[in-house]
């Protein structure tokens, strides 16, 4: 890349958080009108440049220069001025202001104006969106979150921002969604905007990036163009040896049935549904947001009530009115907000990974220590989760890390039925493959398990058997070998009724 | 239920070896060491500048002065790491205990059966507001309310007279001195650790803990989430119990006019001591180290002739300050 | 008989009490329904909580009763501000009211308060907390304690037992005060310092009004000062026993190597039987209450007041008259009992023995 083309070019930065090293003198450069994807594990200072980007880190050493002019970025706002946009996972949209006044959050001259004359200013930024079509009166809260998502991106194209972050943006959503903000991104850098691309998703790297930067253990390598890649290359630049393989060996399933739900009906269902499930077996439940898959899985553990239909473990009826009753029946059940209810972000991992299981590591109403570290570090080390990590709190580990503790905790309580909603939201590559190849061990050792996702190539590598939902309907079941992807992907999109009815 | 263990299967790795305990201990002695290093400081500052500040009688003192709003905050520390922020009904309950204790001790119903009853009694005013709060309420309205309730029956029972005891059988537990140190201060000194083991130790504690860390994650893992209230307010009703006997027995009367500001000085404690406001950390230790450091703080500036008014302003802007440090200290952590 | 009295408890519960003060004549219906009633007294006072003033409320309620008035207490918490508002309140009402009796928390800041209630026209009887210096206009009469005279009392009889000791020789000592703000706690400090000047005052220290904050503050200031005290004043007997009891524990004996001197009996006369306490005045909150309204009675039969300073008999058997005018100042007296048992058990005002007195 030749200097005078880049609007953006960092060098030497350094950060340190304690006693890990966080970067260690890299360089990174941005030129206008590219998409330059972000690749690495958690964990391997992507995360960390951009927020240095943002102003909300502050480098140890190294300087920034923005359109050629030496920058200190002490502080989002500095940052914004600066012409750098960082648009999170974690939206800062207020879900009662309108549209409109969303994009104008924070710019006060706009208080008093009317609502058409806060339209006719919003309007050209969501168009540069694809929210051409939206009333900028509309309250943010009814937009979908990929909506919301575009929304906070006008938000900040309408500060000039010349460089926008996009950190993980498709993390939470469906397939259809997606395909609206990779346009977007598109037609933002068709206007000569720099779009930096953070994502776990290497497809989406060669769709929509030029060039792609990789990170590992602090360092970053020189920027690679995306045409002279192809997926395998890539997966070993990113975690430095070939990828064996994504997915595990599936099994043979012979066992008995260990779930069986018949004429089913819950909230979110509009028609009955049943199946059996094996020892053994991996169901992948696939849909998209509202396809009433995770229905299933949430009247199963408890969480909603059971409308109607019945729900049977190992041939005995399931009361599992509570979630409490479900666990006690050896069922576990992990939702697709780890952070919400998943893991206790401010305990350590001992404490994280023995909340279940209390009576297992107690004594007479007292914690013993020995079984509680015996426990942890037998799931830690199941899970490949470093020992020395064990003492941390569970917020402070990377999203993979958080996503293996929200899983591994069940194994305290000896489930029979494993219930997973989106395995591997907002977790990178590397451990994804983890998490995949550990839900295959446990359904090899005759545990059963039921995940949700919206990722299909996850259902399609990693279910043994698959169940595909579309508007709280099951489509069908299927031998996942017999599926093929454009049938999938047809089944939970129906892209001709979506085509006649508007999106669900 | 099947035979299903996956981990000494599969971990191979897995033994409950060698990990670093200092690793998971150090986050949380941030804020411990800071109380401490504030302790060893003013103490430095007062021995210097007072001649009789760092003497053992004096430390004594400060102990004594410490202990009764120490034993409570001690309580408030499992409300407000259970998730539940502060219940404002602590003195109004220690009020009413002293009362009920003392009329029980006039009305000749023996020491024996006065203690258990008032203690009784004590709990079970702490326990119907957690069991309040574990349904849902608000704890801050909640305790008010309470708070309001137990004055009010202080003032009934006492019908606003000293109910003088008119017996010197619990005498010593107001002011009996075993080997030199004042009863309160020997259950200070003994319920500190106590307190501390139960959070840590006990497989209700850890309920507590993780019900106040993240109430949502708690209840999906299957925990009564709402024993952490209830132990919580249990708890602190049994330490206003304690309080409430103690005052009366030691001037052998009560009246419903005890323990002006004790709310204060126990949040005061909490807060001083770095406990998180939010809940699901911090530990008991830190709220007996904040009382410690407050008594410690008034002793200083009262053998130096502070006014009361300088007195008052100095702890208010202690609160505001460790309120803010700790605010600070906590975000950077995140 | 309409009894009426408003506690609360701390600030933010304070709108319902101002609430409830302003419904409780609507509630239970007005004392002007009932034709035997005089009329009615409106009193504000901080919390009956505290016994002393538990005792003032029986004692302005029995006289009430026996003059034919109805009587409200407002009660405030430890708190100027409320009483403030409970004032407005009870103006803003509208009741229809034959007097008030006022008794301030903090008496400085009050002083708005009492130039509201007088500028409606009904008197107003200060109790308790002498008048401060320029307030007169807005007061009908003053009707209570004389704190100059007790703390002077108090004063010349731990003079008299420092001369008579056989064990101390009284040079420097403490003072334990009310708390900061409470005019009744700083007019009996000054007098004390005035009627004892040759007491060299090593600290004075506001603290409370009961036995435990009392021990609270003393417990702290002894030890630095074991070796060189040799008296403490208190204010009243309830502060004295905490300061004996913190004076018992640092080794020191009270009435041999201490005197103490509180100089107005409160609620329990232990420490004065056993000669902890050199002695007390007979300041009777019963008594107190019990004047305040008569005080307003009288001015309400007879709408005159004599100049000057009046205080009312010390007569062992027999209750002051009803009759006349009441004077601008009139004082319920303050007797001094030695610790002597003979002494205390013989002692009578006003038809009633001691121990009604002193022990509440």
């Amino acid at each position: 890349m030749q200097s005078d083309g880049a609007v953006l070019r960092m060098r030497g930065i350094s950060k340190r958080y304690g006693s890990v090293t966080a970067l260690q003198g890299v360089d990174f450069s941005l030129a206008a009108g590219e998409v330059m994807a972000l690749l690495g594990e958690n964990g391997a200072g992507k995360s960390t440049l951009v927020k240095i980007l943002a102003g909300l880190e502050r480098a140890d050493a190294g300087t920034i220069e923005i359109g050629g002019v030496l920058r200190r970025l002490r502080s989002p706002s500095q940052s914004l001025h600066a012409g750098v946009a960082y648009v999170t996972q974690e939206l800062s949209i207020v879900a009662p202001l309108s549209v409109a006044e969303n994009i104008c959050l924070g710019s006060d001259r706009h208080a008093l104006w009317s609502r058409r004359r806060l339209d006719r200013v919003v309007r050209r930024h969501l168009d540069l969106v694809g929210l051409g079509d939206i009333d900028s009166a509309t309250p943010a809260g009814d937009l979908s979150v990929a909506q919301q998502q575009l929304v906070e991106i006008a938000r900040l194209l309408s500060r000039n921002a010349r460089i926008l972050i996009l950190d993980e943006p498709t993390a939470a959503l469906s397939d259809a969604e997606i395909e609206k903000v990779k346009a977007v991104v598109r037609t933002l850098a068709a206007e000569g905007r720099s779009i930096i691309y953070v994502t776990h998703r290497l497809g989406e790297v060669f769709e929509i990036a030029d060039r792609v930067t990789i990170f590992r253990n602090g360092h970053s390598f020189a920027p690679m163009e995306v045409k002279s890649l192809d997926v395998d290359r890539l997966i070993e630049h990113l975690l430095g040896r070939r990828l064996e393989q994504m997915f595990p060996e599936r099994g043979s399933i012979s066992g008995p049935v260990v779930l069986a739900l018949r004429d089913v009906t819950a909230p979110g269902l509009r028609e009955p549904v049943s199946f059996d499930l094996h020892k053994g077996e991996i169901l992948g439940l696939a849909g998209q947001l509202g396809s009433g898959a995770a229905a299933v899985v949430r009247a199963i553990a408890g969480v909603t009530p059971r409308l109607g239909g019945t729900i049977a473990l190992h041939g005995r009826p399931l009361d599992a009115r509570s979630v409490r009753n479900a666990i006690a029946a050896g069922i576990a059940y992990c939702s697709d907000d780890r952070k919400r209810d998943g893991i206790f972000a401010v305990r350590n991992l001992f404490e994280n990974f023995t909340s279940p299981a209390l009576p297992r590591i107690t004594v007479g109403g007292v914690l013993s220590r020995g079984r509680e570290v015996k426990l942890a570090s037998d799931l830690a080390a199941f899970f490949e989760v470093a020992r020395d990590r064990l003492g941390s709190h569970a917020g402070k580990l990377s999203g993979g890390n958080q996503q293996k503790v929200a899983l591994g905790k069940w194994l305290g309580i000896e489930p029979s039925l494993l219930l997973v909603e989106e395995p591997t939201r907002g977790v990178d590559v590397g451990a994804r493959a983890e998490i995949y190849r550990h839900m295959r061990g446990l359904a090899n050792q005759g545990l059963a398990v039921v995940f949700v996702s919206s990722d299909n190539q996850e259902v399609l590598g990693l279910a043994d058997t698959v169940a595909t939902f579309f508007r709280g309907r099951l489509v069908r079941i299927t031998a996942a070998e017999h599926l093929k992807p454009e049938e999938l992907l047809r089944d939970v999109t129906h892209p001709e009724a979506v085509a006649a009815g508007g999106p669900a | 239920m099947t035979s299903f263990r996956p981990i000494a299967d599969v971990a191979g790795a897995g033994s409950g070896g060698e990990f670093d305990p200092r690793v998971a201990t150090r986050r949380r002695r941030v804020a411990t060491a800071i109380v401490i290093a504030a302790l060893v400081v003013l103490a430095g500052i007062g021995g210097a500048f007072t001649p009789t500040f760092l003497t053992f009688d004096n430390l004594l003192v400060v102990i004594r002065q410490a202990s009764i709003t120490g034993v409570i905050a001690l309580g408030m520390s499992y409300v407000t790491i259970s998730g539940n922020l502060f219940a404002l009904s602590a003195e109004e309950l220690a009020i009413l205990t002293a009362c009920i204790f003392g009329w029980l001790m006039r009305a000749k119903f023996g020491l024996a059966l006065s203690l258990i009853a008032t203690l009784l009694f004590a709990g079970l005013g702490g326990a119907v507001q957690g069991g309040i709060i574990a349904l849902g309420a608000d704890p801050i309205i909640t305790t008010l309310a309470f708070g309001g309730f137990f004055r009010g029956l202080a003032s009934v029972v006492s019908q606003n007279q000293n109910i003088l005891l008119g017996t010197d059988a619990a005498q010593w537990l107001g002011t009996g001195r075993p080997l030199g140190v004042p009863t309160q201060s020997w259950a200070f000194l003994i319920l500190t650790p106590l307190a501390w083991i139960v959070l840590q130790k006990t497989r209700i504690g850890r309920v507590l803990v993780l019900a106040g860390a993240n109430r949502a994650a708690a209840r999906s893992a299957g925990l009564r989430v709402g024993q952490a209230a209830l132990l919580g307010l249990t708890l602190l009703g049994l330490c206003c119990g304690l309080a409430g006997i103690s005052a009366a027995a030691q001037f052998g009367q009560a009246v419903a006019n005890l323990f002006q500001g004790l709310n204060f000085d126990v949040v005061a404690a909490v807060l001083v001591g770095g406990i998180a406001l939010r809940g699901g950390q911090g530990s008991p230790i830190q709220a007996a180290l904040g009382a410690a450091f407050i008594a410690l703080l008034q002793n200083f500036m009262l053998l130096n002739d502070f006014s009361s008014g300088w007195r008052m302003t100095v702890v208010g802007s202690l609160v505001a300050l460790a309120t803010c440090l700790f605010h600070i200290l906590q975000r950077r952590r995140e | 008989m309409l009894r009426t009295s408003i506690r609360s408890f701390g600030l933010p519960l304070r709108g319902l009490a101002m609430a409830a003060a302003l419904l409780s004549p609507l509630m239970f219906g007005h004392s002007a329904a009932r034709a035997e009633s005089k009329g009615l007294l409106v009193v504000f006072m901080p919390p009956g909580t505290d016994n002393y003033l538990a005792q003032w409320q029986k004692g302005a309620r029995a006289k009430a009763k026996d003059l034919g008035y109805d009587i409200k207490i407002i009660e405030s918490s430890r708190d100027q501000a409320e009483q403030d508002s409970q004032v407005q309140q009870e103006i803003a009402s509208g009741e229809k009211v034959s007097g008030y009796i006022w008794w301030p928390y903090v008496n400085a800041a009050g002083t708005g308060s009492l130039r509201a209630l007088s500028k409606t026209g009904v008197p107003v009887v200060f109790t308790n907390q002498y008048p401060i210096p320029g307030t007169e206009k807005f007061w009908t009469a003053y009707a209570g304690v004389n704190d100059f005279l007790n703390a002077e009392t108090a004063a010349k009889a731990l003079v008299k037992a420092c001369a008579e000791s056989k064990t101390v020789k009284c040079n420097k000592g403490l003072i334990i005060t009310f708390p900061a703000g409470y005019s009744a706690g700083s007019d009996r400090e000054k007098a004390f310092r005035k009627a004892a000047p040759n007491l060299t005052v090593i600290q004075s220290q506001p603290s409370g009004f009961m036995a435990q904050e009392g021990y609270k503050t003393a417990s702290q200031i002894i030890p630095a000062h074991k070796s060189e005290i040799t008296w403490v004043y208190t204010e009243n007997d309830s502060l004295a026993d905490g300061v004996i009891q913190a004076l018992k524990e640092n080794g020191l004996q009270p009435g041999k190597d201490v005197l103490v001197v509180g100089g107005v009996c409160h609620g329990d006369t232990t420490n004065l039987l056993n000669g902890s306490l050199i002695g007390t005045g007979v300041q009777a909150a019963f008594l107190e209450g019990w004047s305040s309204v008569q005080s307003t009675y009288k001015y309400l039969n007879t709408k005159k007041v004599l100049d000057g300073a009046v205080y009312l008999p010390d007569d062992p058997n027999k209750p002051p008259s009803d009759d006349g005018a009441p004077h601008r100042y009139n004082f319920i007296p303050n007797p001094w009992v030695t610790n002597a048992k003979a002494d205390v058990d013989s002692f009578k005002l006003w038809g009633y023995p001691f121990k009604e007195l002193c022990n509440y």
